[in-house]
């Protein structure tokens, strides 16, 4: 019943317009542009959660290291080298996309028909030998990063500046959201990739190339996990071994329910939820006395949907 | 959801155009997925805040009582002086140098103390200049510095448990403690040489080398025995020759106490010392004042620290720093609208309410206070500058690790907002922070326990002299800052003369002697004073080169 579907967008838009509108009547106008523009970051992370999801069924842990390692070979390859930006960048992207790839092939595709819930531990083991080797390899020390579009002052939105790089950060989410979803729901390869997560055995005698398609999938999710690193790093202005884990996967992981967990345009919508509630909790003065009210704001929200709506906003099963 | 909606779920999802191959999820499948989600993210923020939830028992760890430490092992510490030298004698170390120590301004109350010229002192083991030279008294504190004696030079003796921070005018006076926590004394006991031998005096430094700001990981390890090999050449320390462990606290209260609790129990440490970083120099001194060990760190918070036997601060406190930080700011910023930003931590809220008062006594107007987490989110930095902004702060009083210091900083350049960032502590004003947050931190100040490298080599000539001797190099303010500390315990070392057992160590330490060493502050301690130093330097950004320089040393106001 595609009525049920389009009255939860109807209700979700119509929620987050009140809210909105509450926000700014009651002076937290900053704290909406804040929570927008930091929230594209957990939206891009939770893009590439969803797309894994959507497709496999597995909860991917490692999604934050795959992008983490981009940041890394960005970093040594750029700011250290001398590379110029944009090679860099398609270099961090194929580090990130070669992980991903060693992930599938190493860890994910021997225990593929092992129970979720060890794969989910498997991709976790994963995001650990990759936090090891950053702390290794990379020294335990905070580095710092500069954003690629240096200019602060372009948009003004109820007096919050927003920086050029934060517009990229908007831009690359809508931008991979929709195309993601139409991806999905427009080409036989999404389709096809769809239809390994419901019934390779199927899938695979209709001529696809189950391995194939997997392989394609995880690749793609190391490259959105590239980007969303190589991102939202220069905006934080910082990382260290385990940045993307640590900073963003559990708002990411919220906001991927939040929007469905199966729904691409609701990572994106999740995303921006989770950013406008943390932005909300930091600066009401009715949670000053809570500490760490940001966080604690992630898990109330997340609670509260997996109480009442376990399919999210947008989400549809599957 | 019910089996009924389960159906309707299931039936909407065969209707999707496009969509038939989605027919096999069903309602309940789904929910064990949310379900499979919820579990898994729990457990990954129990394994995440593992640590953090491990904070609250650091006094587990660290029995208070004197029957808890004796049931945990503990030795006697704090028991009857054996010091050496005659009370009032002023030990220094400050390296051969023939520059005059500075004067620490107006004496603390009590104290008398005015500090030696350097060379000086009775320091055999320092340096040509230094040694052989007793000079009898010459310096002399009258080690009363008691609460009863405060008030002499405007509230320098201020009780902590007022808890109202220092008075303003206070000049940096030692700060006197209510009598000392019922600790693991045993007067009359065996004397406890636990890491000391003939030829080798054992000592253990804890650090943030991760967690709270972007420290090249071995610069700590390259700094931290040069002023011993250096003494080492002199002669050592009565004959011996100090060993120095060192481990990383990464910025974790918890992880602070078990290198600590490791530092003690299996190094055998004599003395424990911490570098930086509140909560972790608390936690560890609590512990270290359990087991009857003596801690030296430079100074920060007194809450949670004062009362406790075996603790001594090698620099001013916070709230001891905040007359002169005050000051600058009504009498050389000339500014008036302050707020006041600090880690979130209750550590610290005695040092808010010291700042605070003092502000408010100054007539500087505060237009904001605030908190902001330990690992502040990008949203709360960005929430936080923005509301700093908005406020119409000119001067920014600022007590966070460099990390958050900086991320705030160049989200406030982000939305167009410079104010001048200053404040206390010891970690915000090395060259690492300017190197990494520069420009955006822009001209701010903070005082610190040592001066930078601009004025080193007027100061004590031997630092850099030594770190290229014994390191091959220029020697940085992280290794000068390895150096002071050294020089400070070198000088007690000292002062405990050549029978050195930890009850003689802080027998010689409550003395009342002045330990100058030139870089630190000179510092004097009593039985009740153990926050006892009295002056501080100021530095200051200059984005120009990247690093601090040095604006004021051994200042205590302005």
């Amino acid at each position: 019943m595609p009525f049920l579907a389009s009255r939860s967008a109807f209700v979700g838009t119509v929620i987050a317009v009140v809210v909105a509108a509450l926000m700014v009547a009651s002076g937290q106008k900053q704290a909406l542009v804040i929570g927008v523009i930091t929230g594209a970051g957990y939206g891009l992370v939770a893009l590439g959660l969803v797309l894994i999801y959507k497709s496999s069924g597995v909860f991917n842990f490692a999604q934050g290291e795959f992008g983490t390692i981009a940041v890394y070979t960005l970093y040594g390859v750029h700011d250290l080298a001398g590379v110029p930006l944009l090679p860099a960048m398609l270099v961090g992207l194929a580090a990130s996309a070669a992980m991903a790839l060693a992930t599938e092939q190493l860890v994910v595709r021997p225990l593929f028909s092992a129970p979720r819930v060890t794969l989910l531990v498997a991709t976790a083991g994963v995001s650990l030998v990759a936090i090891s080797l950053e702390l290794w390899l990379g020294e335990a020390r905070i580095r710092f990063i500069q954003p690629a579009l240096g200019r602060l002052n372009r948009v003004s939105l109820f007096g919050v500046q927003v920086s050029d790089q934060r517009l990229l950060v908007l831009a690359a989410l809508l931008m991979l959201a929709v195309l993601l979803g139409l991806f999905f729901s427009r080409t036989n390869l999404g389709l096809a990739i769809l239809g390994v997560s419901q019934e390779p055995v199927a899938t695979e005698l209709m001529g696809i190339s189950v391995r194939r398609l997997s392989s394609f999938t995880w690749a793609l999710t190391g490259v959105l996990a590239g980007l969303a690193g190589m991102l939202t790093a220069p905006v934080v202005g910082s990382f260290a071994p385990g940045f993307l884990t640590t900073t963003a996967l559990i708002p990411a992981f919220t906001a991927a329910v939040l929007g469905g967990m199966t729904s691409l345009p609701g990572a994106f919508v999740g995303g921006v939820v989770v950013g406008v509630a943390q932005s909300l909790a930091v600066s009401a003065p009715a949670f000053k006395d809570i500490p760490g009210p940001g966080a604690v704001m992630v898990f109330v929200l997340l609670v509260i949907v997996l109480a009442v709506r376990p399919q999210g906003l947008l989400g549809k099963a599957s | 959801m019910t089996r009924r909606s389960s159906k309707v779920a299931c039936s909407h999802l065969s209707n999707v155009p496009g969509r038939t191959l989605d027919t096999h999820r069903s309602g309940p499948s789904l929910r064990r997925s949310a379900r499979t989600a919820a579990i898994a993210i729990a457990l990954l923020v129990a394994a995440a805040c593992g640590q953090k939830a491990n904070v609250g028992n650091d006094t587990s760890a660290a029995p208070a009582s004197a029957d808890q430490a004796s049931a945990t092992g503990g030795a006697p510490a704090a028991g009857q002086p054996e010091a050496s030298g005659a009370t009032g004698e002023t030990v220094a170390t400050s390296g051969g140098s023939s520059t005059a120590a500075p004067s620490s301004g107006s004496t603390g109350a009590g104290s008398g103390s005015a500090p030696a010229a350097a060379g000086s002192s009775s320091t055999p083991v320092s340096g040509p200049a230094a040694a052989g030279t007793r000079s009898g008294g010459g310096s002399t504190a009258s080690g009363g510095s008691s609460a009863g004696a405060a008030g002499s030079s405007g509230g320098s003796g201020r009780t902590p448990t007022s808890a109202t921070g220092p008075s303003a005018g206070g000049s940096g006076g030692g700060t006197a403690a209510p009598a000392p926590l019922p600790g693991p004394d045993a007067p009359g006991g065996p004397a406890d040489r636990t890491g000391v031998t003939d030829t080798k005096i054992r000592i253990g430094i804890h650090a943030p080398i991760t967690g709270a700001a972007p420290f090249p990981q071995n610069a700590f390890d390259k700094g931290k025995d040069v002023y011993w090999k250096f003494l080492a050449e002199k002669g050592g320390i009565f004959g011996r020759n100090v060993e120095v462990v060192f481990r990383d606290d990464q910025f974790n209260p918890s992880r602070a106490v078990q290198v600590c609790r490791e530092m003690v129990e299996q190094e055998k440490v004599f003395v424990l010392m911490g570098a930086a970083g509140s909560e972790q120099i608390t936690a560890c001194a609590r512990y270290a004042n359990s087991m009857g060990v003596p801690y030296l760190s430079a100074g920060v918070n007194e809450d949670g620290l004062t009362g406790l036997n075996t603790y001594f601060a090698t620099s001013q406190t916070y709230a001891q720093q905040h007359p002169a930080l005050v000051s600058y700011i009504a009498n050389k910023l000339k500014k008036t609208k302050l707020a006041i930003v600090l880690n979130n931590t209750p550590a610290l809220n005695e040092t808010q309410q010291s700042v605070t008062k003092l502000a408010q006594q100054a007539g500087l107007n505060i237009v904001r206070q605030s908190r902001v987490g330990k690992n502040a989110s990008d949203s709360e930095l960005l929430s936080e500058a923005n509301a700093l902004r908005t406020s119409g702060a000119e001067v920014v009083y600022l007590l966070t690790s460099p990390v958050n210091f900086i991320k705030l900083a160049t989200n406030g350049q982000a939305q167009a907002y410079s104010p001048v960032y200053m404040g206390p502590g010891i970690t915000n004003g090395l060259n690492i922070v300017a190197e990494a947050g520069c420009p955006a931190i822009g001209p701010a100040k903070f005082f610190s326990p040592f001066p930078q490298l601009d004025v080193i080599d007027n100061l004590d000539p031997d630092y850099q002299k030594s770190y290229q001797k014994f390191n091959g190099g220029k020697g940085d303010d992280i290794g000068l800052a390895e150096w002071g500390l050294s020089k400070v315990i070198g000088s007690m070392l000292q002062a405990a003369g050549k029978d050195l057992s930890r009850q003689g160590f802080l027998g010689a330490l409550e003395s009342g002697k002045d330990f100058t060493t030139n870089v630190y502050p000179v510092v004097s301690y009593s039985g009740s004073i153990r926050f006892g130093a009295k002056s501080a330097h100021l530095l200051e950004a200059d984005c120009n080169t990247r690093s601090y320089k040095t604006i004021a040393q051994f200042t205590n106001g302005f």
